[in-house]
């Protein structure tokens, strides 16, 4: 059974996160992934520049999962007319709330290298609150 | 596709188990869709197995490493363990100093003997190419060279590198008021080149030296310079009076530089021999020192030294008898330096290492029966999640602190074993200034103390690590008898050290018996209550005429000394310097030349012989009246007369020396000597009035050891005898005043001491092993002592409490005695080499060992038994 850790834990405790661990926990955002279908997905993102093998994303997800940012489910169909079966991934609410700390995180760096013009602004900022 | 999962299966292995466990199932799916992927996508195969070979690789390696970096940090691991064990150690200090105690006992006698060995065989002698520097002599009687024969060795041998001729005598150093005798070696001009050494200070002897007769330069040894001269500087190129000229020091050789032997003072050249007044070829005096081409073998140049010898005997047949021909023995210098030590440091390591697993054998048990007492503890840790890899890191972690703790403990001892060494050693063993504690001896000792950790970490760490938790629990507070494997092991352990005592304790028998029968051999002179010392007059200022009134009058003075029995002189000590052997002719038996008999020859003044205590067995000393130009006589030894005259009297015969010497009548026989020691048989000997020879021998010798025999301690008279010599001539030098049995033992002080200390190394075994039966017999008692109550209650009889107790150590130690006894004759005959009068399977030392062995063994079992007579029912029972 993963170790789940308490959801009330501070989510700036584990920022900033890897690079593969960001782009993992991006991907299950979008809903429940296999492992072969997170990889799919990053090589889509990244233009094939990222191909995990199987070793190398599991022990990410072994991370992740015993961080509480992630679960597993049981093995389930991959399609109605497939009989395989698939463990999936999915993000816990604590995960998400990494994530947007981690993206928040990126979003105030972001701000400093348009301040600093080293990328134009996408579009004005808004005023501090 | 099956075979693709099944190659991935067999990846997967290469993770931890529980990784494996829990992504197992879903990476062999990925890697499924993965590969069907790739068959659609038209993607290389093979390139995807490179890949995921790779990935399974550097992911399982990273894997492993968290789990040990990470989860239960190294450091934080070793720290804890560390801190565990040391307090566990700190608790129990009993425990804690007697393993130390042992195991220091054992890597420090180990790490002593490997500082000796280290020294003596590892260490390359003090000059470059030492490998490939031999000494070249012969085969008996010739021995050593003449000048001609070194001539045509030094120009034909072409598997040298360079030949040089030395000669060894003594000299006297005059400095001021003080004379000394010193060592001298006269050398030739390859001496100094082929050994390659460069002087510490100044130069060695340039070309043109080698042409003066006498020469007029020497070299200092570093000894001599700092012993004499005070380490001054300045030295070269000053005078100083040796033999009685003044010589100019042109240099000073760097510290240990000895050769070729220790303590050579002084080094001269050796003149050029002028191809016109070579001495005969018959006439050899010269030792050799060569160094061989690269890759050649001393056996390589014997090969050409012989065909060398061969021609040399053919064309000189009237030098040569073709029956005894000259046979070339070459030999590394190194070899030859440590040749007569080496057996015996040989078997010092064996012992040592004998007393090291000894050692060893007593803390492993100690360790298990710890480790059954913590059985519990151990038992409910690994109840608790410790691993079982966690728990025996703990107990290496134990035992290499202790290990560590011991070899600390042990260089300590080493070093003062080293000092009780060098204290005792006899000077003939070579190079002991450098023996030490150096780096080598520690990194040894490091090495050794950790061999011995983790070793006596095994067989608990073993037992522990296969207990059964849930059994440990349950025995509630009790111990009961523990189980039999542990039993069986310690009984193992047991056996194992008294056969190894066994092995070292008959091993060191047999060379005691050696040693023995070796001192025990009759010398034909008594060595005991005699005092000796070398007398030295200037040859520049006496005469042959005047040396002999000066021993004339030395020993009439010292005869009147009280206390003194007899006094005697003579031109050689026995062991420490006796002659070669000259030929001589008997008379009316006339042999073809150089093919004659020969005898070791002496000078000896009146009363020699009885202070020497050697028996004048028929006719008569020599007296007074046996002077120049007196009849010529001689006494010879009883060997002498029964070879030369067989079934006839010898007094009355007469014989001559070679050369101008006049017919010498036979007044008196003694008894043979044994005149190089108690190894050595004896030769025939003749002896020659010292007043005498300069007409017999053609000689006088200058320097003449004198022999008190006296009544208390001999060396009481020491001032007496200076005073004597120096009443006479204040610069006469005396030198090397010790004791006849000084003098004598010499010839076995080697073997002596070395087999001194095997002895004491095979009673540290036998104690050691003694300690370990008594721990494992007590321990027994301690733990059946509720079955003894029990029998005791029960009415059994005293009787059968102790034969229950006393036979377990009884039949262990006859199995270990069985077992060592049959392993000593195989170290029997590794020791033959080294045996005197003794057989390899020497039955009393074998009888000897058995019974020592037998009252170490009831000693150490009656000690437990009377504890278990003691044991109350009640209080047994009661738990």
């Amino acid at each position: 059974m993963p170790r789940l850790r308490a959801p009330n834990r501070d989510p700036e405790a584990l920022l900033p996160l890897k690079p593969i661990e960001l782009l993992v926990v991006t991907m299950l955002s979008a809903g429940e992934r296999h492992g072969y279908g997170l990889r799919q997905d990053i090589v889509a993102h990244t233009n094939g520049r990222i191909a995990l093998e199987a070793g190398n994303l599991y022990r990410h997800i072994r991370k992740l999962q015993s961080e509480g940012l992630v679960d597993e489910t049981e093995p389930r169909l991959l399609s109605d007319d497939s009989d395989e079966r698939r463990i999936y991934y999915r993000l816990l609410p604590f995960g998400r709330r990494v994530l947007a700390a981690e993206v928040q995180r990126l979003r105030a760096l972001m701000r400093i290298a348009e301040a600093n013009h080293v990328i134009a602004p996408l579009r004005p900022a808004p005023a501090r609150a | 596709m099956k075979t693709a999962e099944r190659i991935y299966q067999l990846l997967l292995r290469l993770y931890p188990s529980d990784f494996r466990h829990r992504y197992g199932r879903a990476m062999s799916d990925f890697h499924a869709d993965r590969l069907a992927t790739a068959r659609a996508g038209g993607e290389s195969i093979s390139l995807l197995w490179v890949r995921t070979v790779l990935d399974v690789c550097a992911s399982a390696l990273a894997e492993h490493l968290r789990s040990i970096f990470t989860e239960e940090a190294v450091v934080q691991t070793i720290v804890q363990d560390v801190g565990y064990a040391v307090r566990g150690l700190l608790r129990r200090p009993g425990f804690t100093a007697i393993v130390v105690g042992t195991i220091a006992l054992g890597v420090g006698a180990n790490a002593a003997i490997f500082s000796v060995v280290n020294v003596i065989l590892l260490t390359p002698l003090p000059y470059p190419h030492a490998g490939q520097v031999v000494s070249f002599g012969h085969a008996p009687p010739q021995w050593l060279t003449s000048e001609p024969n070194f001539v045509d060795y030094h120009r034909e041998l072409k598997r040298f590198d360079g030949l040089a001729a030395y000669t060894r005598n003594e000299v006297t150093l005059t400095t001021g008021d003080e004379s000394e005798r010193l060592r001298l070696v006269r050398a030739s001009d390859d001496f100094f080149p082929l050994l390659g050494v460069r002087p510490l200070l100044g130069r060695t002897f340039a070309a043109g030296e080698f042409v003066e007769d006498p020469p007029q330069v020497v070299m200092l040894s570093y000894g001599l310079w700092q012993r004499r001269f005070g380490g001054e500087r300045g030295i070269v190129g000053k005078s100083v009076w040796i033999g009685g000229i003044p010589r100019t020091v042109v240099g000073v050789m760097p510290p240990h530089f000895d050769f070729p032997e220790a303590r050579t003072d002084i080094w001269s050249p050796l003149p050029h021999f002028r191809p016109d007044s070579l001495n005969g070829r018959g006439s050899n005096y010269l030792f050799m020192v060569g160094r061989l081409r690269t890759g050649i073998t001393p056996d390589g140049a014997l090969v050409e030294a012989n065909e060398l010898a061969k021609r040399i005997v053919r064309d000189f047949p009237n030098v040569y008898d073709p029956n005894r021909p000259l046979i070339p023995v070459i030999a590394r210098v190194g070899d030859r330096l440590v040749g007569g030590t080496r057996p015996y440091l040989v078997a010092l390591v064996g012992a040592v290492g004998f007393v090291l697993l000894i050692a060893c054998a007593n803390v492993a048990n100690l360790l298990l029966v710890r480790g059954e007492s913590r059985h519990k503890e151990m038992a409910l840790r690994s109840a608790l999640g410790a691993s079982r890899f966690r728990l025996l890191s703990q107990l290496f972690t134990e035992s290499s602190l202790l290990a560590l703790a011991s070899g600390a403990l042990g260089l300590l001892l080493a070093w003062a074993g080293d000092r009780a060494l060098l204290a005792l050693a006899p000077p003939s063993i070579p190079r002991l200034d450098l023996i030490g504690i150096d780096w080598h001896v520690v990194a040894f000792t490091a090495v050794v103390a950790l061999g011995t950790g983790v070793s006596i970490g095994i067989a608990p760490a073993w037992r522990t690590s296969h207990g059964n938790a849930a059994d440990a629990l349950k025995d509630g507070g009790r111990i009961v008898a523990s189980t039999s494997g542990a039993r069986g092991l310690r009984r193992v352990l047991v056996v194992a050290e008294v056969a190894f005592a066994v092995v070292t304790l008959a091993g060191a028998g047999v060379l005691l018996r050696s040693l023995w029968n070796l001192q025990s051999a009759d010398l034909g002179y008594d060595p005991r209550s005699a005092l000796t010392a070398k007398v030295s007059l200037p040859a520049r200022e006496y005469s042959d005429a005047r040396s002999a009134v000066f021993f004339d009058q030395l020993v009439h003075r010292l005869r009147a000394t009280p206390g003194v029995i007899a006094v005697g002189a003579s031109g050689w000590l026995p062991v420490v310097d006796a002659g070669g052997l000259w030929g001589f002719e008997p008379e009316g038996k006339p042999f073809p030349p150089g093919r004659g008999p020969s005898a070791v020859p002496q000078h000896a003044t009146p009363g020699y012989f009885a202070a020497l205590g050697l028996r004048v067995v028929a006719g008569r000393e020599f007296n007074d009246a046996d002077r120049d130009g007196a009849q010529s006589v001689a006494i010879v030894s009883e060997r002498f007369a029964e070879t030369t005259w067989p079934g006839e009297r010898a007094i009355g015969h007469r014989f001559k020396l070679g050369g101008p010497s006049p017919w010498l009548t036979v007044v008196g026989v003694v008894r043979d000597i044994r005149s190089r020691g108690f190894a050595d048989t004896p030769e025939p000997t003749m002896y020659f009035p010292y007043a005498q020879t300069a007409a017999s021998m053609g000689s006088t010798p200058r320097s003449m050891a004198v022999i008190l025999r006296v009544t208390g301690d001999p060396m009481s008279l020491m001032t007496n005898l200076r005073n004597a010599v120096r009443g006479l001539d204040r610069n006469v030098p005396l030198s090397e005043v010790r004791t006849l049995e000084q003098v004598v033992g010499t010839s076995v002080s080697n073997r002596r001491f070395n087999t001194g200390l095997l002895a004491t190394f095979a009673l540290l075994a036998l104690l050691l092993a003694g300690i370990g039966t008594y721990g494992v017999i007590s321990y027994g008692v301690s733990q059946r002592s509720y079955e003894i109550g029990v029998r005791i209650a029960l009415g059994a009889e005293t009787r059968s409490v102790l034969r229950l107790v006393m036979s377990e150590g009884v039949v262990l130690c006859a199995i270990g005695l069985v077992v060592g006894l049959a392993a000593s004759v195989g170290v029997g005959r590794a020791l033959t080499a080294m045996l005197v009068g003794v057989r390899a399977f020497d039955i009393p030392t074998m009888g000897a060992t058995s019974l020592l062995l037998a009252m170490v063994a009831i000693a150490a079992s009656v000690v437990p038994a009377r504890r278990a007579l003691r044991v109350s029912p009640v209080e047994a029972m009661r738990g």
